[in-house]
């Protein structure tokens, strides 16, 4: 099982690799998004050190959201996911293989590039290295909830919008709480119960994500 | 030990059992109360006008659509209940090929492999140059005629170690050695003790395997 779990994350890291707009757009959409809030609000220093951690995390989301697409749409149209459901294998653990597969492309350059994005919108060195560990709690759980919206949604053709419907209420605490963590870090309160919350809700969702998204997949293709 | 042989060998010979299958598209029913058996060394050629629903039995049967009603049994298991079991016993080609075109053909093999039955890669070698892609084996399946991708479909299925093989018209794309070696393939199979489930409009012919065939929508059983 372990055998079929590291071949389908290598093999969906070679296609990533192959098609480099996959990983490519995310990060672009993500500095873009994040680098024209400083020309359309206001390029004052506090202002941006006020509203940045929002702004990059709302980046982030709509970034992670945007590439969900990936995820299951191939495979779905080439009949390999088909072939994945046939598999004597549990769909859950080949479900997790592309998840971590889809955080490694997106989650994972954004957590990178977020230092250069936080030092542009004014952010203290603390504060930075709290973006960062919020973003590294917190990509994996949209990765994760991601793949539930995108199982229900991956036989329709035009499921952009439904998606969209479906995952961004569940976003929300995410947001919240890792946004939050970033400005209790710049004014220099506690941030000890966000980052709780954060990790308590990524085992979470990395516990049952895998298994709601097999099941999603199987409703999906019937 | 020669009772459990006798129980085991029981079991074998039960092969698929389909029994009082209802299948609906939308509000219309495609096919009622279909019952039929398929043992090994049988291909069961499935037949019937376009949209008579013979994909949609393929998928139900593959356990990749749910019928409205009926019992689909393997070896006398049912095999909703016993879906990874069941799922190791089969192998599926439908209308998609099930290949990355970004991948090479030796590439999309092996991780097929990879998911259901490992295999060397002299295997693989082996398995594309039977279907006729020596040279091709580095090549990516974007770079491949339609015919030649379904020959690396027909590789994949060839290395499959399963019993019961579920074709959805399978000699779609292919040229006349291709069709010649497919049905080569499938007689091999059948006289392996395997089993063949398949929909085309091919007439299939083949000696020494005992063929049935099932006209959809109405579900008559020709043996």
């Amino acid at each position: 099982m372990f055998n079929a779990f590291l071949s389908l994350l290598k093999r969906d890291l070679r296609l990533a690799f192959r098609h480099k707009s996959e990983i490519l757009n995310p990060l672009f959409f993500f500095v873009i998004v994040v680098t024209l809030f400083p020309l359309g609000i206001s390029p004052e220093k506090q202002t941006l050190a006020e509203i940045g951690p929002g702004i990059i995390w709302v980046a982030a989301l709509l970034a992670s959201m945007l590439s969900l697409d990936s995820l299951f749409r191939s495979d779905f149209d080439d009949g390999t996911l088909e072939l994945m459901l046939l598999s004597e294998y549990p769909l859950s653990v080949m479900v997790l293989a592309k998840i971590i597969v889809h955080w490694l492309i997106t989650g994972f350059p954004i957590i990178i590039f977020s230092p250069l994005l936080g030092t542009v919108m004014f952010l203290s060195p603390d504060a930075i290295v709290t973006l960062m560990i919020t973003l590294l709690l917190g990509t994996p759980i949209l990765s994760l909830i991601g793949a539930i919206g995108m199982a229900l949604v991956v036989a329709l053709k035009r499921g952009g919008m439904l998606l969209s419907l479906l995952v961004l209420p569940l976003y929300i605490p995410v947001l919240i709480f890792s946004a939050n963590a970033v400005g209790s870090s710049m004014a220099g309160l506690s941030i000890s119960g966000q980052l709780y919350f954060l990790a308590a809700f990524m085992i979470f969702c990395l516990t049952l994500a895998p298994i709601a998204t097999a099941a999603a997949l199987r409703v999906s293709l019937e | 030990m020669s009772q459990e042989n006798n129980r085991q060998e029981k079991k074998i010979s039960k092969g698929l059992c389909v029994s009082h299958l209802t299948c609906e598209r939308g509000y219309r029913e495609l096919f009622n109360d279909l019952s039929f058996e398929l043992l090994p060394g049988e291909i069961l050629h499935i037949k019937g006008e376009n949209g008579a629903g013979k994909t949609s039995l393929l998928r139900i049967l593959a356990g990749l659509a749910l019928p409205v009603m009926g019992d689909i049994s393997f070896d006398g298991y049912d095999c909703r209940k016993y879906r990874s079991e069941y799922n190791e016993q089969i192998a599926f080609m439908g209308h998609k090929l099930g290949i990355k075109l970004e991948l090479t053909a030796v590439e999309n093999i092996r991780s097929y492999c990879e998911l259901n039955t490992p295999r060397t890669e002299q295997q693989i070698l082996d398995a594309l140059e039977k279907v006729g892609l020596y040279g091709f084996e580095e090549m990516y399946c974007n770079q491949l005629s339609a015919g030649q991708k379904r020959r690396v479909a027909l590789a994949q299925t060839m290395l499959s170690d399963t019993r019961l093989w579920i074709l959805d018209e399978p000699f779609t794309s292919l040229d006349v050695i291709g069709v010649k070696f497919f049905l080569q393939m499938i007689q091999q199979h059948v006289n392996d003790g395997g089993m063949i489930l398949l929909t085309t409009h091919q007439e299939v012919n083949l000696e020494n395997c005992r063929t049935k065939y099932l006209q959809l929508p109405s579900g008559k059983l020709i043996d």
